[in-house]
């Protein structure tokens, strides 16, 4: 399997530790993100999303993990130019393309590598919408320190996609209900109609690339 | 006409950039002597053309108690050098005939989150990214209002309820808030954290806080945390999640409760970790004082309100902010700081 994926045994072994990560944020009704990150081949720390619970839209899995590791390295009493060599020798493994925020915040930490799974098409700040991982290209000449970091998506992305729909068939609770559950009611009457007449299934895409509620409503 | 500047607020569209945007960049000013303006301005022209930065006023004109200062741009500050003294070799011989001193402008980063609605304060914060600052607020929780409330609001006020009542009040608030802390603003370089004064962390742990220092706690974020401590102390029912169903109306009705569209007031320059922490938060409309000309996500660098493919958009204002007011604002807290 790995040579199929293209992704190596411990790319996948560390990923699905990340998805067991996003399972529990699942469990509690979170949105299903998860990560760990890992130094010399050993999980140091791991986290999930965490926003519904504090109220907090930024406590994404990343920076769970970060805090995790920045607490236990203060409390071992590493200052900021150990704490930044370490990170050095980090990877993170997230099951969601990292943010903008997160990613951002990726880069300012100095992290080495970041394996994701599925892209994030409305925030993803590694490729997706901006590409922060290559924020030294973007950044004025010489303005800035600024360094990006190594990325590699699509490692088990159907996992990291399957949670996400459970997710939103469950409901999430901080979003809209009726649009996000819109598509996958649509995507059953257009499996049901399917069978009947092609038509219909041809009529029930172009109704759901419209996307227009008026028109949802009418031809529901 | 001898008045001071105006506090202006300008509306930063959140339309794509459809032609080349000049970024903000920093300068290098000389206090100059008003009857010599002419000369030096005519001089400094052949000198050091203003090519790239003709749409900006070259002189800009303030009072000082009842003294009219004027302030003129020599050049670009290079970018390479952080020292104030590095001016261009073809200005120097310039500079010293007239005997100027080139100065950089101070920045500093606070951020406050309001209701727009009650015009209260929902919580407050500076950047925390750095040791030292971690210690002057031990916790930031909400120290900067109980500091400030002495001045802007009653005594009786609660921490909570701390506010103001015009909006230029909330503004010179979270100036006042911010003015011990000139040692480096997070979001304008954020990468320099490892930089920092390795010495003084360790005497500097308190029992109460999780982190001596943290390279992303800037203004914005700590800010964030504070208001939705603040929201899951005010609002603890609808944590009760029985049901998914039950948590999907609790939460839309605390949701329309609390106010969790808000209004917030930066002072000072959002990196892009910032701005996309307020998108994630919905904040509602955002106002800066100083842009970020390295890595400013309103404008400056990058445009986060044009990016279409965002779940929520934020109005954008920029404060425009005498350096006057900046600069008392300065002075007046540090004279109470060191009583």
């Amino acid at each position: 399997m790995a040579q199929e994926t293209g992704h190596s045994l411990a790319e996948l072994r560390f990923m699905e530790l990340a998805l067991e990560q996003a399972r529990l944020a699942l469990e509690k009704l979170e949105v299903p993100v998860g990560c760990v990150v890992v130094k010399d081949g050993e999980v140091i720390s791991s986290g999930s999303n965490h926003t519904s619970a504090t109220r907090n839209a930024t406590r994404h899995a990343e920076m769970e993990a970060i805090d995790t590791l920045l607490e236990e390295w203060q409390k071992i009493g590493f200052n900021q130019l150990e704490v930044a060599d370490r990170l050095s020798e980090c990877d993170l493994y997230v099951t969601c393309e990292p943010c903008i925020m997160c990613a951002t915040a990726l880069s300012i930490l100095g992290i080495r590598k970041v394996f994701y799974g599925c892209a994030n098409d409305k925030f993803g700040g590694c490729g997706s919408i901006l590409s922060l991982h290559e924020i030294a290209k973007k950044l004025p000449r010489g303005a800035l320190p600024g360094k990006g970091f190594e990325c590699k998506g699509g490692v088990m992305a159907d996992e990291a996609v399957a949670l996400f729909r459970c997710f939103y068939e469950q409901g999430n609770p901080n979003g809209n209900k009726l649009s996000s559950l819109l598509p996958f009611v649509l995507q059953n009457l257009i499996d049901q109609f399917a069978s009947v007449n092609p038509l219909d299934k041809f009529l029930f895409h172009l109704i759901k690339i419209t996307s227009t509620p008026s028109i949802r409503l009418v031809a529901v | 006409m001898s008045e001071a500047m105006q506090w202006e607020i300008i509306r930063i569209h959140n339309e794509p950039d459809s032609s080349l945007e000049v970024p903000t960049v920093e300068v290098l000013a000389l206090n100059i002597e008003p009857k010599l303006a002419n000369s030096i301005v005519r001089e400094l022209n052949q000198v050091c053309p203003h090519d790239n930065l003709r749409h900006v006023k070259r002189v800009q004109r303030r009072t000082s108690q009842g003294k009219v200062e004027l302030s003129v741009i020599s050049c670009l500050a290079d970018e390479h050098e952080k020292d104030t003294e590095a001016v261009p070799i073809g200005i120097q011989p310039f500079i010293k005939a007239y005997n100027l001193f080139p100065i950089r402008t101070k920045v500093l980063n606070a951020a406050v989150i309001v209701d727009p609605v009650s015009r209260k304060v929902i919580a407050s914060a500076n950047d925390q990214a750095h040791p030292l600052l971690t210690t002057s607020e031990p916790s930031a929780r909400y120290g900067c209002i109980d500091r400030c409330g002495a001045t802007t609001v009653p005594h009786e006020s609660h921490p909570y309820t701390a506010g103001s009542n015009q909006n230029t009040t909330v503004q010179k608030f979270s100036l006042c808030t911010c003015s011990d802390i000139f040692a480096g603003v997070s979001c304008l370089n954020p990468w320099e954290w490892t930089a920092q004064e390795l010495g003084k962390q360790n005497a500097l742990v308190k029992s109460e806080n999780k982190f001596t220092w943290h390279p992303l706690r800037h203004a914005a974020l700590v800010a964030i945390e504070n208001a939705a401590e603040r929201d899951r102390k005010l609002f603890p029912n609808s944590e009760v999640l029985k049901s998914k169903s039950e948590a999907l109306d609790v939460l839309l009705h605390t949701a329309d409760k609390c106010p969790s569209k808000r209004q917030k007031i930066e002072v000072s320059l959002l990196s892009l970790l910032c701005a996309m922490a307020l998108v994630h938060q919905r904040i509602r409309r955002i106002f800066y004082a100083l842009p970020n000309p390295n890595i400013g996500a309103l404008g400056s660098v990058y445009k986060l309100q044009a990016e279409k493919s965002l779940n929520h958009h934020y109005s954008v204002f920029r404060i425009s902010v005498p350096e006057q007011d900046l600069e008392e604002l300065i002075l007046n807290t540090s004279d109470n700081t060191s009583q």
